[in-house]
Order: structure tokens, then C-alpha cells, then sequence
């Protein structure tokens, strides 16, 4: 029978390069700058030949090679939400080791050290709080979760309408074995599939 | 022993400050005693945010009122428009269509992209004393209390900005200060339920009480938004800062940068010159509460340069 090739993967591991592509090409000075959130970008597609994405409501597309000739401001704009994507696609990709395989793989865990030290933090506070468990309790465990296109904004929101969040909110100090420090996609999630919400 | 008493014997004992928090944040009870609602409601905000609390309520300095007079505007023997939000913090309050920050608050580092959510953005910064920054977004309280240093010329510190798609602060930040003197260190956004639920019924009548000349009312209006400061101040300076926007955009959408000659929290002054003699008809229209009524429109006074006093760091009118 014919091994099922999980698209999907692949297509997550070439968006995550091709955002890195767009990010190498901008001034890394310009990150955190006031003028990294003067405008709202949306929706970026980094394709194999240009970037597409909503600047205030406005398509705009522009290739690779000239992301350099937009206006400083724009670029800096641009650049935090590359860099959010980015941050937020690792996270799904995390998550979705874990689903599949019931661990991260070190390769993975090597290539956000330098860029989402945040996540890698997450990561080991999670390695921490699972312990010994073999990675087949771990992937049951995580079996039922999601892992695409989740806005922490939009999940938080939710949870944080429910009339008795503060008896069930315990992120911080979920059990006795310890808690998360940082929230994000993974962590909520990682969270809620050990608390088995 | 602490006392619970009604709105209505707050009114009698001419306790405007409490009854006017009844009004606006506590008209579910009957009987309440307005600092211990206000703790009860504020501790429920940091059992919730146990990771962010001390800081988004003790130790960011938030850019407070903006209050500033620009001497380097001529007004000798000119006509001058004063133009004065009415009731601006209420129809802040009563305005659905403004989002007001939820009650769960998620730290990031450095500068989350903006977004429709309520971010409030740590800016790190390092200017000259005379740029508008400093006159828009910096108190003078904070350079006394030492948060942000001074050399006389130069001016550097840290300052908590709120913004948002529908309330972009940090587009004026950008417009004042170069690249090198601002950085994002963190930001806090806001998620959840909004930390008060209130009931526009309530300020609409205090309100237009006030309106047919009710003293009390007046002072009740007037006195009671102070106390969201101490349930959440990320609330009571969202509040603030928004005046602060609409303030901003009334003056960049009306070309009247060139002109304005002082801001007094929710008062603009600013020159008659022949191209924004008429601008004030525009601007009337206008109303932050978004309510058919008066509340949230601007008045109107036009005066001669000698009627209003100036000093280094405040504009205000002669008589009141």
C-alpha cells in the first residue's frame, strides 16, 4: 500500500524558509523601532518570487529583491509581523511534532535557539512537565489538539469570556510539577492538553 | 466599622465622588462602599494576571493628560478658538463602538505588530526636551518624580502608549521622533471581557441632569472616573490616552498642527488664521460619544489673544 504523503508538513517547514527569506532581506536594525507598529500587515503570502500582504487594508505585492526599496517604516512594519508569522508558524510546527511523534526533534529545537529563544524556553518547560513518559503516551496525549492557523489573540479572548476563568486559569501553575512562564499557541495548547480541557 | 450605604444617602452626605461611582461602575448593588467594590474588582484583576499586575499597575509610567503650551506659536493681537470636549471621559465610557481593554493582559517582547487588539507598547526614548513627543506624550509630574530624566536639553526614559488599528497613538510617535530615538522594549495586549461593564443609561442621565444645570450631577460626572485608576490602570489611562488620539486626529485631520498653540486635557487651543477661520463648523459636528446628543461634541469659544493665560507648560482662559 502506498505510504500517505502528509502535504502539509512539507508545505509548513517552505512557508517558515520563505518567510525567513523575506526577513533576511530587511534591515534587522529597524526591529522594535516605533515604526515597527505604525502600520497593520496582514495576510502575508511569501511565495517563491514575492511577498503579498495587506498594509491597512491595502493589497500590496513585492518581490523578494525589492523589499529593500520600501519606505523604512513600511519595511520595519513589515519585518515584526514576518518575524510574528514566523514565531507563530514554529509554534504550529512544534505542536505538530508532538501530535505526530510525541517529541520535538533536536534539528527543530537547534534551529529556533537563535531566533525564537522564547519558544525554545516553551519547549523545555513542556519537555520538563511531561518527564519520562514514553512518546507514545505523549502523542495520545496530544492527540486531539489544533495546530493550524490559531491566533493566540482570538483563542485567549474566548477563554477569557467564560464566566469561571479564574477557578479553571492555573497556566501559570498548572499541578504541582511546575507551570509555564511565557503564553503562546503552543503553550495554551500544551496546556490544555495536560490539564485535559 | 466600614459603612454600606445607598447612592442616594452618598448624594445627601454630599459624597458626589462615591455616589457617582455607584452610578457608573456599582449600580448592581444596592448598598455598596465604593473602595471596598473598587479592591474587591482590582483584586480579581491581579488573580487573574499574576505574571503582569505589578507591572501594568505599579510600575509603568503611563502617558497620563496631555497638557502643554507652545511658545513658539505667535498669538500677539490674534484671535484664538478654544474648543472643549464636553464630558470627554463619560462619552469615552458610553461609546460601544470603542473596545476598552480586557481583562487579561499577555506580555511580549519587544514591538507585538499592531493589530485590532489593545496593545499597550513600552516605548524606550531619548529626545530633545522641545520635541512635540515630550509635549504630547510626557508629564511634567513624571520628570519631577524622577521616572524621566532631563539634562535640560535632552529628555529619556520609558513611557506606556496604547494603540490599535482604530487608535494608532504610535502613527504620532513616529511623526515626532527619528528611528534612533525610539525602541519597543515590550508590549502588554489586552484579552478577555472588558474590566467594567457600563451601563450608558446611567451616564446619559447623569448627564443630561447635569446638562438642566443639576450641580450634583456635574460633580458626580466629573468625579467618579477617577476611581477606574484605582480598579485597573490600564483601563483609566486607555481612557486618557484616547482623548489624547481624538485630540491628535481633530487637529492632523483639520491641518490645524501649524496653529495650535496649547492642549489642556480635552481643550484645544489654537490661532484663527484666514484658511481655519471656518474649521470650528467641521469640528462641531464631531462627537466621541457617538450618541445623537451633546456629550462628546466639542464647544465652541472664540477669543482675543489677551483673554487667555499662558505660562511654560499650560494654556487656560482668563475666566475658567
Amino acid at each position: 500500500m502506498a505510504k500517505t504523503i502528509k502535504y502539509f508538513k512539507a508545505r509548513k517547514t517552505k512557508r517558515i524558509n520563505n518567510l525567513s527569506r523575506a526577513i533576511n532581506k530587511i534591515d534587522p536594525n529597524l526591529k522594535n523601532r516605533v515604526s515597527s507598529v505604525e502600520y497593520a500587515i496582514k495576510d502575508i503570502k511569501a511565495g517563491i518570487n514575492d511577498v503579498t500582504y495587506i498594509k491597512d487594508g491595502i493589497a500590496t505585492k513585492i518581490r523578494y529583491d525589492k523589499i529593500t526599496t520600501l519606505p523604512q517604516s513600511e519595511q520595519s512594519s513589515l519585518l515584526n509581523q514576518l518575524s510574528e508569522d514566523r514565531y507563530g508558524l514554529r509554534q504550529e510546527r512544534a505542536l505538530e511534532q508532538l501530535k505526530e511523534k510525541g517529541k520535538i526533534s533536536w534539528q527543530f529545537k537547534k534551529s529556533i535557539q537563535e531566533n525564537n529563544p522564547e519558544l525554545a524556553k516553551s519547549i523545555e518547560e513542556i519537555e520538563f512537565l511531561v518527564g519520562d513518559n514514553k512518546a507514545s503516551a505523549i502523542k495520545e496525549l496530544f492527540q486531539d489538539i489544533e495546530t493550524e492557523d490559531q491566533d493566540i489573540g482570538d483563542v485567549v479572548d474566548t477563554f477569557f469570556q467564560l464566566e469561571d476563568t479564574l477557578t479553571k486559569f492555573d497556566f501559570y501553575r498548572p499541578g504541582e510539577s511546575g507551570g509555564f512562564t511565557k503564553l503562546n499557541i503552543f503553550t495554551f495548547n500544551a496546556y490544555n492538553a495536560i490539564k485535559g480541557i | 466599622m466600614i459603612k454600606n450605604l445607598t447612592i442616594l444617602e452618598l448624594q445627601k452626605a454630599e459624597r458626589y465622588s462615591e455616589a457617582g461611582y455607584g452610578r457608573l461602575f456599582a449600580y448592581q448593588s444596592l448598598h455598596f462602599n465604593a473602595m471596598i467594590d473598587a479592591r474587591t474588582k482590582a483584586k480579581f484583576i491581579r488573580q487573574l494576571n499574576p505574571e503582569t499586575h505589578e507591572e501594568t499597575q505599579k510600575e509603568i509610567l503611563y502617558s497620563g493628560p496631555t497638557v502643554f503650551f507652545d511658545e513658539t506659536v505667535d498669538i500677539i493681537d490674534q484671535m484664538i478658538d478654544k474648543l472643549d470636549i464636553r464630558s470627554a471621559y463619560p462619552s469615552y465610557l458610553i461609546n460601544e463602538q470603542i473596545s476598552k481593554p480586557g481583562m487579561y493582559r499577555m506580555k511580549h517582547d519587544g514591538a507585538f505588530p499592531l493589530s485590532d487588539w489593545i496593545a499597550l507598547y513600552i516605548i524606550k526614548f531619548n529626545c530633545s526636551v522641545d520635541n512635540l513627543f515630550a509635549k504630547w506624550f510626557l508629564n511634567s509630574s513624571a520628570i519631577t518624580k524622577q521616572k524621566i530624566k532631563t539634562d535640560g536639553s535632552r529628555i529619556w526614559g520609558s513611557v506606556g502608549i496604547f494603540s490599535s488599528t482604530w487608535m494608532n497613538l504610535t502613527k504620532y510617535v513616529n511623526k515626532y521622533l527619528a528611528p534612533e530615538e525610539g525602541l519597543i522594549t515590550k508590549t502588554y495586549t489586552f484579552h478577555g471581557d472588558q474590566v467594567m461593564d457600563i451601563k450608558q443609561s446611567q451616564i446619559r442621565k447623569l448627564y443630561e441632569d447635569k446638562e438642566d444645570g443639576s450641580k450634583e450631577s456635574k460633580m458626580m460626572l466629573v468625579q467618579s472616573t477617577g476611581w477606574l485608576s484605582l480598579i485597573d490602570r490600564p483601563t483609566y489611562y486607555h481612557m486618557v490616552q484616547y482623548i489624547k488620539f481624538y485630540l491628535l486626529e481633530t487637529i492632523y485631520n483639520h491641518k490645524l498642527e501649524d496653529d495650535l498653540i496649547g492642549v489642556q486635557t480635552d481643550c484645544l487651543f489654537y490661532r484663527v488664521t484666514e484658511q481655519n477661520d471656518n474649521i470650528f463648523r467641521y469640528i462641531k459636528n464631531m462627537s466621541l460619544s457617538g450618541k445623537k446628543s451633546s456629550i462628546g461634541t466639542y464647544s465652541f469659544k472664540r477669543v482675543p489673544s489677551d483673554d487667555i493665560i499662558t505660562n511654560r507648560a499650560r494654556v487656560v482662559l482668563k475666566n475658567g
